[in-house]
């Protein structure tokens, strides 16, 4: 049942926010158990609001679009009282000191937060092996990566614990788990949704974005999230106007130009992954959809070199702030300060943070600068001229979301850049601040889910949810 | 590229490697350092670097930048390793 049909139930007093949550908790936490997919749950916390609400609907006040409606958020996102852990030792203990916007906003519509997801520790990683609460799992089978970063948002709502999620993608951290655990998960245009309250990653490249079961669902919750702040200066300005996801959601693609680029279709990816692709845009032409196949994106195959130049330099200055001095884990073997900075930082950090640390040092040191991160930023710019130019000739691209689908838990631990490369398809978004969604697309041979991925211009993200709602439908039959 | 400079990287981010692990991050970073520098195909003699992920640049409006008071001070103070007399204390810095 969609969201909103769920929140009229609720508001007609068919149902109350207490009975959503009193039937929900025992699947909440069976599922967790199995699936690891939680770090702090605050069943307690939910009840009151839940208590808070219904009194408020009885007594005739207004509540918002998400009135009762059980919801998580990943764990990189601040929640006054609670712990923000990232799924780091550096942050095990940390409390949240204020509420980030896109969750303020989400409690403000009446949505109930029922805890804070397990993901790859500080967004870094897109397996969900990352965390330092052990990985969460894949709950199509257990024995698979859920895709990372944010692997217990998607894993949640893949299994019906939560009916929408909160993630961050920097380099595909919503979009990959998404397309692993077959649900929706949409990256807005950059600045779309307000960092303010999102632990920094990549500062120019992470954005908040929504999980759900449905489009509708998806494009529900961004509307509730979305629009500027004036408390992240990176937030877009449109003059006080704010793309409404919802607003086109049944406008149908007749005529509209969807372009497939070569380069993603090329070697590497998986051949269930290429059909799919191929079914779904026969399926749009049947609609009305004019599917162009030969379109060029040629910088594709350094965009994950440009990534990993970008993201782990801009994480270097971001995570410089872990020093054990204001929060954080601080070490009890150091002699001096200099030793307590270093122990406090090795202890605290997981391999994987420490590894994208050491090369976005590396990048951004003297004599190094110029040669990868300047040259990074201007390899950056020419893709998004490249983008620019395909948008010129379509008005949504369709891609895979990922070069295969999920494979198994441990498998790529030991061979850091093969992990890397599977963000072939989905660092370009962030890059260039482009909006990108994976939507479900039935499963592979194996029974494993595929997600495809949907790209448009800067804030066309409302039509990106036309064109979803309709390869969804195709899906559905 | 043999070997980077752990000692010297390390030391710049306040990171401390034991032997075992200098040998392990150094031969993982080359690897992935030798697949980036692949952008040395691309010419970019005529392009500056990006300054705005996105199609607009930000207009920075200075009515925006206001100094607010933080709600709650002891939200920052109680999460503090060490925190006591109004200072976050660390080790001594001078002898």
């Amino acid at each position: 049942m969609p969201i909103r049909e769920i929140v009229e139930q609720i508001k007609r007093g068919d149902k109350s926010c207490k009975d959503i949550l009193n039937d929900i908790f025992p699947r909440i936490e069976q599922g967790h158990k199995k699936l690891n997919t939680f770090i702090t749950l605050f069943i307690d916390r939910a009840m009151e609001r839940a208590e808070k609400l219904d009194k408020m609907i009885s007594s005739g006040k207004e509540t918002g679009c998400l009135t009762g409606i059980p919801v998580a958020i990943k764990d990189n996102m601040l929640l006054e009282g609670t712990p923000t852990t990232c799924g780091s030792k550096m942050l095990e203990n940390y409390i949240s000191p204020y509420t980030a916007t896109a969750v303020r906003k989400l409690e403000e519509a009446g949505a109930v937060i029922v805890g804070k997801t397990n993901m790859d520790e500080f967004a870094m990683g897109s397996s969900g092996e990352n965390s330092f609460f052990g990985p969460t799992k894949n709950p199509h089978d257990p024995a698979k990566i859920p895709g990372g970063s944010s692997s217990g948002s998607a894993a949640a709502v893949a299994d019906g614990q939560v009916m929408a999620a909160l993630g961050s993608d920097t380099g595909g951290s919503i979009r990959q788990p998404a397309a692993m655990c077959g649900v929706v998960g949409m990256k807005p245009t950059y600045g779309f949704v307000s960092r303010y309250g999102l632990v920094a990653f990549a500062s120019s490249l992470d954005q908040i974005g929504p999980f759900a079961s449905t489009v509708e669902d998806a494009a529900l919750v961004l509307k509730v999230i979305a629009g500027h702040d004036p408390k992240d200066s990176t937030s877009g300005n449109l003059g006080g106007w704010t793309p409404d996801p919802i607003l086109k959601l049944d406008k149908g693609i007749e005529g509209r130009k969807i372009g497939i680029p070569k380069e993603y279709m090329a070697e590497g990816l998986s051949d269930d992954i290429r059909q799919r692709i191929e079914d779904t845009a026969k399926g749009l032409e049947k609609k009305g959809a004019i599917i162009k196949r030969d379109i060029s994106l040629s910088l594709t195959d350094y965009s994950v070199a440009v990534y990993y130049i970008i993201a782990p330099a801009e994480a270097s200055a971001n995570l410089a702030r872990y020093d054990g001095v204001k929060y954080g884990y601080r070490s009890m073997q150091g002699k001096d300060l200099q030793d307590d900075y270093k122990l406090s930082r090795q202890e605290g950090f997981g391999d994987e943070v420490k590894r994208r640390i050491m090369i976005g040092t590396y990048a951004l040191s003297s004599g190094y600068y110029d040669a990868y991160y300047l040259k990074a930023q201007k390899v950056r710019e020419l893709m998004k001229k490249d983008f620019m130019k395909v948008f010129n000739e379509v008005d949504f691209i369709l891609a895979p979301t990922t070069p295969s689908t999920a494979f198994e838990i441990g498998e790529k631990i030991d061979d850091p850049l093969q992990m890397y490369l599977f963000d072939i398809y989905t660092t370009s978004c962030n890059l260039t601040g482009l909006p990108g969604m994976s939507i479900p697309a039935g499963k592979d041979s194996n029974g494993l889910p595929i997600g495809i991925q949907l790209i448009t211009r800067w804030y066309n993200d409302p039509h990106l949810f036309t064109l979803a709602k309709e390869i969804e439908k195709i899906y559905e039959q | 590229m043999d070997r980077i400079d752990v000692d010297k990287i390390a030391e710049l981010a306040r990171l401390e490697f034991s032997e075992d692990e200098k040998d392990r991050i150094s031969s993982q970073l080359v690897k992935i350092l030798d697949y980036i520098d692949n952008l040395n195909e691309v010419n970019t003699d005529t392009t500056s670097e990006m300054v705005y992920p996105g199609e607009t640049p930000q207009k920075l409006n200075p009515e925006d930048d206001k100094l607010d008071e933080f709600p709650c001070i002891e939200n920052l103070t109680s999460i503090a390793p060490d925190f006591g007399e109004g200072h976050f204390r660390v080790k001594k810095v001078i002898d």
